[in-house]
């Protein structure tokens, strides 16, 4: 099987599999709500399974709609994930407006990019911004924590 | 006449006026900057819309939409890198001039060309939408319900390169619709999780799959020093065209306009596909065909007319029927309804002070767009030298204020969390995020109206809606918009082969 046509046939497991987990649940499920939800779940089994069984049936050649994927290519956008996740969870701990004078300049940082004065000048822009548009004009409570 | 005044009077006040003007700007930034769409512009502006007026919120989303059209021409004609899918055919005569030494006539040609598209698709929305409307003043939860299903059929136009792919995406906004509590208070898939009890938040779910999922792409490019801009074009010379040349091309624009209006009201075709034919049309009908892809004028005001045209007819079917023919315009809706107002009669109607206003604000959008892009277009290119990694931590953070502002709600920061993640992957795996939208937004829809509609029948819901004309109408309309997708797709492919690679390319964008 080629690389294309695999990641189409896990895609297409992973997707049958929920469709399934799905389908076992809405049966138990009360009248009102079964019939709908039966019909969703059994398109969402159906779709993952056409996908998993086309990328059999066409296992030698390349899927057409999407490129190989390699382990190397996404390490990168893992790890901006992951500071993402940890900005998300530092708003609680820290505060919205210190985890994002935080998180802005790490992450420029960590992008490559290395001009103190520009990027001093973003952040407290875009910060600035933020408190005058949310805070002073919408009234918007944003996340406080232990430092702000 | 007396909502017409109130619309007058909702349109000049210093908020909807700054929307406005807010939406003109950002738009033909968001436009011109290659990578972020007028979809990813409004998801992410929508909750700054939430503690505002909504006739100014929605003034400036729609300002937000036409604007961003016209500002990817601009990228377009400087830097031969389309900043929408929509401006790819403008490429194949904008760069040419450009190099010529003509950037900036191109740009008044691009500028003049969007503002009468734009215009005109204002006043299609102000005259078909209140007659359109009308008709859904007879629907009950089964008409309801078929155009919920309608709308999913749009999913397989929303696609992209697999119809499959897409359908799966849709299926995806499908069953993150299901959590939360079904119409008879089932607590469903909600894994005993309080949070989840609401359901899966619109917004923060399209933050995520459209902003959230753009910064972890954009994170491939970690190291490689690379900017958006390619090199920067010599801006001399007059912008607005001659007058000569202006009248010889109005027959051309108003023609690719009407065009334009047409293709946006029907479901799925958007500017990509008008801006094609409105190029196609303007050089079959052209006493210069040969000189289509060197630098003709007609080449850029036909798409340009074109393109901005569909935004005005494409928010016709949104409006009155609740049917969100794009990404753009199913994001679009999204804004509607967090203000309270659900697409149909009564917006024009109850709501019909703000819709009214909105279509006004929408017309001088496209006026203001005009004056603004002569007045500032030629620097606005300058937007995409903005360095990525100086770009990637400001989208980042004000995705998550955009997904926590809606609710200040801590939960639906991890949702647009997720959603990012899955968006990502989504990209990767060739699956496309716009269609979760549509099923996020039309699923729930979908669900409390069969659940009255099965209850209106009193028994099985086939024969009960075979009663019904109307009922018959929509189903017939579902099984011709089955076949759209097939007839739009051979149409999109005979003008891109015809016309190169630029439209092949702009499917990536």
């Amino acid at each position: 099987m080629t690389r294309t046509r695999l990641q189409d046939f896990v895609i297409g497991l992973v997707v049958a599999a929920v469709g399934i987990f799905g389908m076992v649940n809405a049966i138990k499920m009360p009248d009102g709500t079964r019939p709908y939800t039966l019909v969703v779940t059994v398109i969402f089994t159906a779709l993952g399974s056409l996908v998993a069984v086309r990328s059999i049936l066409y296992a030698k050649t390349e899927s057409h709609d999407c490129k190989a994927v390699t382990i190397k290519e996404m390490i990168n956008p893992f790890f901006a994930f992951l500071m993402v996740v940890a900005y998300a969870f530092a708003l609680t701990a820290i505060g919205f407006f210190v985890s994002s004078a935080i998180f802005m300049p790490v992450l420029a940082l960590w992008m490559g990019y290395r001009k103190p004065i520009p990027l001093i000048c973003t952040t407290a822009g875009m910060l600035g911004f933020i408190y005058i548009l949310f805070v002073y004009q919408l009234n918007v409570t944003l996340p406080r924590g232990i430092l702000f | 006449m007396e909502a017409l005044l109130s619309a007058i009077a909702n349109l000049f006040t210093i908020n909807s006026l700054i929307g406005l003007a807010v939406g003109v700007c950002g738009g033909m930034v968001i436009g011109a900057l290659p990578g972020l769409s007028a979809t990813m512009g409004i998801a992410l502006l929508i909750p700054v819309t939430y503690g505002m007026d909504p006739s100014a919120a929605l003034i400036m989303l729609a300002s937000i939409y036409t604007s961003a059209i016209y500002g990817g021409s601009i990228s377009a004609i400087l830097i031969h890198t389309p900043g929408t899918p929509s401006s790819a055919a403008t490429c194949l005569d904008g760069y040419p001039m450009t190099q010529k030494g003509e950037a900036l006539h191109a740009i008044g040609l691009s500028t003049v060309s969007s503002c009468i598209g734009g215009f005109i698709s204002a006043i299609a929305l102000l005259v078909i939408a209140p007659l359109l409307a009308r008709i859904s003043l007879a629907f009950s939860s089964s008409e309801y319900f078929l155009i919920a299903l309608f709308g999913l059929t749009l999913i397989a136009s929303l696609a992209g390169k697999s119809v499959l792919k897409g359908l799966i995406a849709g299926a995806i906004g499908l069953v993150a619709g299901l959590i939360g509590m079904s119409p008879d208070a089932y607590a469903r898939f909600t894994f005993k999780m309080p949070a989840l009890l609401g359901g899966v938040s619109l917004i923060p779910a399209m933050i995520g799959l459209f902003s959230i999922s753009q910064v972890m792409t954009q994170a491939e490019e970690r190291g490689l020093g690379h900017t958006t801009v390619k090199e920067e074009a010599v801006l001399a010379g007059r912008f607005m065209p001659p007058w000569k040349e202006f009248i010889g091309l109005v027959p051309l624009i108003l023609k690719c306009s009407v065009v334009g209006v047409l293709v946006g009201i029907l479901p799925g075709a958007g500017g990509d596909i008008a801006s094609w034919v409105g190029l196609n049309m303007a050089k079959s009908g052209s006493k210069t065909p040969e000189l289509f892809g060197t630098g003709h004028p007609e080449g850029i005001a036909a798409p340009e007319a074109a393109n901005n045209a569909v935004t005005g007819g494409a928010l016709i079917p949104l409006l009155t029927l609740g049917i969100p023919g794009s990404s753009t315009a199913a994001v679009l809706l999204g804004g509607l309804t967090i203000h309270g107002m659900q697409p149909g009669y009564q917006l024009f109607d109850k709501y019909a002070d703000i819709t009214y206003a909105v279509i006004l604000g929408f017309m001088a959008a496209n006026i203001l767009m005009g004056l603004v892009g002569w007045a500032v277009g030629r620097h606005v290119v300058k937007v995409s030298k903005v360095p990525l990694p100086l770009l990637i931590p400001c989208i980042t953070v004000f995705s998550i204020l955009g997904s926590y502002a809606a609710s200040q709600n801590m939960t639906d920061v991890y949702i647009a969390v997720i959603f990012g993640f899955i968006g990502y992957l989504m990209r990767k795996y060739g699956i496309p995020p716009a269609p979760v939208v549509l099923g996020l937004i039309l699923g729930p829809m979908a669900d409390s109206h069969f659940y009255q509609a099965t209850r209106m029948a009193g028994g099985p819901l086939v024969p009960y809606m075979l009663s019904r004309p109307i009922s018959i109408v929509i189903m017939l309309m579902i099984l011709a918009a089955l076949f759209a997708p097939f007839i739009s797709k051979i149409v999109a492919k005979r003008y891109q082969a015809k016309f190169g690679e630029v439209g092949e390319a702009a499917e990536d964008i």
